[in-house]
């Protein structure tokens, strides 16, 4: 033993004291075996879908100069435009509308998906269940090229969109605090007397409501950033001069819109930590 | 005493007054926007007219779903690779953006910061399209798209661990005589990991979703075979491509998850 | 109601059974047989005590009392009324005239000692009028009253999590006593308090039975505070119960010896 401390150095005798057993071999040919897949695996990936690796590294010359010479200088003078500002409004409304709306379906959707107090196990749980699930698995963007093909294009088809991603993004997180609740006075508020309704209101909401509050709050943010880019399938807002300016080629304006949106979710995300903030 | 505590409450109901009043004004407003002013309803058509719109949904060309087996496997290569990437990417961004282990402070601090917050705002619709243009369509422009938009998170929450890690085991390995690289490797990584997989576990999951749409941009997978569909007003065949995307975002939701609870 | 419920009514020295469990039965899902056939009476003010070690089925005992949890089997009769065959609606009826006071008091933490004892009365009003927390004028005398007779009149409009735990005690037990229960239920009641602060709810307790003619049924694994207060003692282990008695009858001895086989 001394003669290997002597030969391998500190470290090493460290690590086989830490370890300690022969497991250490074991371990170490697992993890090589790991390894070795996961570099075959990669390997076998980029083949299949022909990934040119090399021009992974060689590319960002390229990018770097398409961008600079497309993309900028910005047309700033864009701004001037009445039709974006309008949309800017536009956004803000449909985004705040579709979250309003979201949350207050969430509230009774969260209190019928959560296990615990769920008034009737067998029929609104898995509903409820199922709704959350739904909104949540479906990407937001295809709800919104569906509600456009039914309802053609415009701010409707982007609020129900919303609507359902608020539920989707929120309805989880609301349920899952009211399955982390305190269940005394549950009980205290049945042994009483009192319905489904009043354990609601007594005993669930007030130790869920600022709980609630801080999701309604990441929920608006999330919601907010998908409201900027919705109008891009034509679901309304500023999305769709994104989609305008790059069907126009006119890529200095769709550098000032881009810089506009990432603008607004910037501000949209400090009103809302400031807001956060002051609810907890 | 009782005077002041009455006073109080009286500011504090007059605040919470205010602001619901603001609330349900902005409500109005958007709603009005959104219903009245900015929406077409002639266009729209009558009920029977929109539900005549929805039933060419249904039912799913059942057939169709057996050619939808590559495409998903290349959205769920897609979401794999750039999770992969987006994981090795973020560990110097993430050393970077950690106060305690950034290299300069003044400069590399605020860049990794800056890194993180611009992944994160830009909607990987927008990273699809910048990568789209520059490299054509394909999964390659989808992957990266992906792995940008991934950093963000990824980095993010790896930073954070950096931050709050335990020194004890960082003096006990510099005490037996480790260089950084070993301090790195036997006290820092051995800390970090276990919420690094785990992060790593969750952003895949999540990163499934995105590269369905990705692919509607141009990024490859059963996002774009789902834009080509609708295009051609193939209703049936789309739907069918929407219950893969649900199976597929369905499986990973359920490996993911007992994957986590493996882990912890 | 068969003869011998009919006998078991009147017996007692002439006082009636208020509360009649018949031979209850509770296996939860995980395979634990928490009750395995309990029976017992209570009579018109009485101060009965429900003693034993954690576990061995009290409070299982008196939630299923309650219905807050199934009974399996078996049967409960409050007043002559058979609670285990109610539907839902009735059954919240019939837990109005229930009181039932908690170990961790189980009152809404961000509402006032008022309205908390309010909330007793919630199986009296509609769904409207809880919504917006509008309780008849009559009630919130008497819940003024009820504060003033626990003691808790100074503080009605202070929040319930700025109470200590032997206020907030207080505060239960007025929210019990103004559903005016037939009969009240008490679990653990001073397992989260102070010994002192145990013998002045105790003192409460006792009160409500002998002033107001409520009896009631209380778990405690103080058996000190039990013996002192009570009436009638009852012991249960593992379930079931293994000895029942007059308070003043308990001796050392029987105690040793119903605490024997417990190691």
């Amino acid at each position: 033993m001394v003669e290997n401390v002597h030969k391998t150095g500190n470290i090493d005798y460290l690590k086989r004291s830490l370890t300690g057993k022969k497991q250490v071999v074991w371990k170490k040919i697992v993890n090589y075996v790991l390894v070795l897949f996961l570099f075959t695996f990669l390997y076998w990936s980029f083949t299949y879908l022909n990934i040119p690796v090399r021009r992974f590294f060689t590319m960002w010359g390229p990018i770097g100069y398409k961008i600079h010479q497309l993309f900028l200088p910005p047309d700033f003078g864009y701004l001037n435009n009445m039709k974006l500002l309008r949309s800017i409004v536009q956004t803000f409304q449909l985004a705040f509308f579709g979250t309003v709306v979201g949350l207050i379906l969430c509230v009774p959707l969260a209190w019928f998906a959560a296990i615990n107090v769920t008034p009737s196990k067998f029929i609104l749980y898995p509903i409820s269940r199922g709704i959350i699930i739904l909104s949540r698995s479906i990407y937001e963007i295809i709800w919104a090229i569906l509600f456009t093909m039914i309802l053609g294009f415009g701010p409707l088809a982007g609020t129900l969109t919303c609507i359902l991603a608020t539920i989707g993004f929120s309805g989880k997180l609301m349920a899952e605090e009211v399955e982390a609740i305190r269940v005394g006075p549950i009980e205290a508020i049945r042994a009483t007397g009192g319905n489904e309704f009043d354990v609601f209101f007594y005993a669930i909401f007030p130790q869920v409501r600022v709980a609630w509050a801080g999701i309604a709050i990441y929920s608006w943010d999330s919601t907010f950033r998908l409201a900027t880019i919705l109008g891009y399938v034509g679901a309304g807002g500023i999305g769709m001069y994104l989609r305008e300016t790059i069907e126009m080629l006119d890529y200095s304006k769709t550098g000032m819109t881009l810089i506009v949106i990432i603008g607004l979710v910037i501000v949209s995300e400090v009103v809302s930590a400031n807001a956060r903030k002051k609810i907890m | 005493m009782v005077e002041s505590y009455k006073l109080m409450k009286k500011k504090k109901t007059l605040y919470t007054t205010l602001i619901l009043v603001v609330f349900f004004a902005v409500l109005i407003w958007s709603v009005y926007g959104v219903l009245i002013r900015d929406t077409n309803w002639s266009k729209i058509g009558s009920a029977k007219e929109v539900w005549e719109a929805v039933t060419r949904f249904f039912p799913p060309e059942w057939a169709y779903t057996l050619k939808l087996a590559k495409p998903t496997l290349d959205t769920f290569l897609i979401a794999v690779l750039g999770t992969f990437i987006a994981l090795i990417l973020s560990v110097p961004v993430a050393w970077f953006a950690a106060r305690n282990f950034t290299p300069f402070f003044p400069v590399t601090y605020p860049l990794g910061r800056l890194v993180m917050t611009i992944s994160r705002s830009v909607h990987e619709i927008v990273w699809a399209l910048i990568f789209v243009a520059a490299v054509g369509l394909g999964p390659f422009a989808g992957i990266i798209a992906l792995s940008m938009r991934s950093i963000g998170f990824t980095s993010k929450l790896t930073a954070e661990q950096i931050e709050n890690i335990d020194y004890r085991p960082i003096e006990a390995i510099r005490a037996v005589g480790g260089n950084p690289m070993q301090v790195f490797f036997y006290a820092t990584i051995p800390q970090v990991l276990p919420q690094f997989i785990g992060t790593a576990i969750f952003q895949w999951d999540i990163n499934i979703r995105r590269a369905t749409i990705i692919g509607i941009v141009g990024g490859g997978g059963l996002g774009l075979v789902f834009s080509q569909k609708m295009a051609a007003y193939q209703y049936a065949q789309a739907t069918a491509c929407l219950l893969a995307i649900l199976l597929l975002v369905l499986v990973g939701e359920y490996t993911s998850t007992r994957l986590r609870t493996l882990i912890q | 109601m068969t003869s011998e419920l009919t006998q078991k009514l009147k017996n007692r020295n002439g006082k009636n059974a208020i509360l009649i469990v018949e031979n209850l039965k509770k296996t939860y899902p995980s395979g634990e047989p928490a009750l395995k056939g309990v029976s017992l009476e209570v009579y018109e003010e009485e101060f009965v005590a429900l003693i034993g070690l954690s576990g061995a089925g009290k409070s299982t005992l008196l939630r299923c009392i309650n219905r807050l949890v199934e009974p399996d089997s078996g049967k409960v009769y409050l007043d002559g009324v058979e609670l285990t065959s109610l539907d839902k609606k009735r059954l919240r009826e019939a837990r109005r005239n229930m009181g039932m006071i908690f170990q961790e008091f189980n009152l809404v933490e961000r509402l006032t000692v008022l309205q908390n004892i309010l909330t007793g009365r919630l199986g009296y009003i509609g769904f409207w009028r809880s919504l917006f927390r509008k309780f008849p004028r009559k009630d919130i005398e008497r819940a003024v009253e009820l504060a003033d007779l626990v003691g808790m009149k100074p503080y009605i409009y202070k929040r319930a999590d700025k109470l200590s735990g032997g206020q907030r005690q207080r505060v239960g037990i007025a929210r019990a006593l103004i559903q005016e229960p037939k009969f009240l239920l008490v679990d653990e009641p001073t397992s989260s308090l102070d010994p002192a602060i145990g013998h002045d709810v105790m003192d409460e307790f006792h009160k409500t039975a002998k002033t107001l003619g409520v009896p009631v049924l209380v778990s405690i694994h103080d058996v000190n505070l039990a013996l002192e207060y009570a009436d009638r003692i009852i012991a249960m282990r593992n379930g079931e119960k293994i000895f029942e008695g007059d308070a003043k009858g308990v001796t050392r001895e029987k105690l040793s010896e119903i605490y024997q086989y417990e190691i």
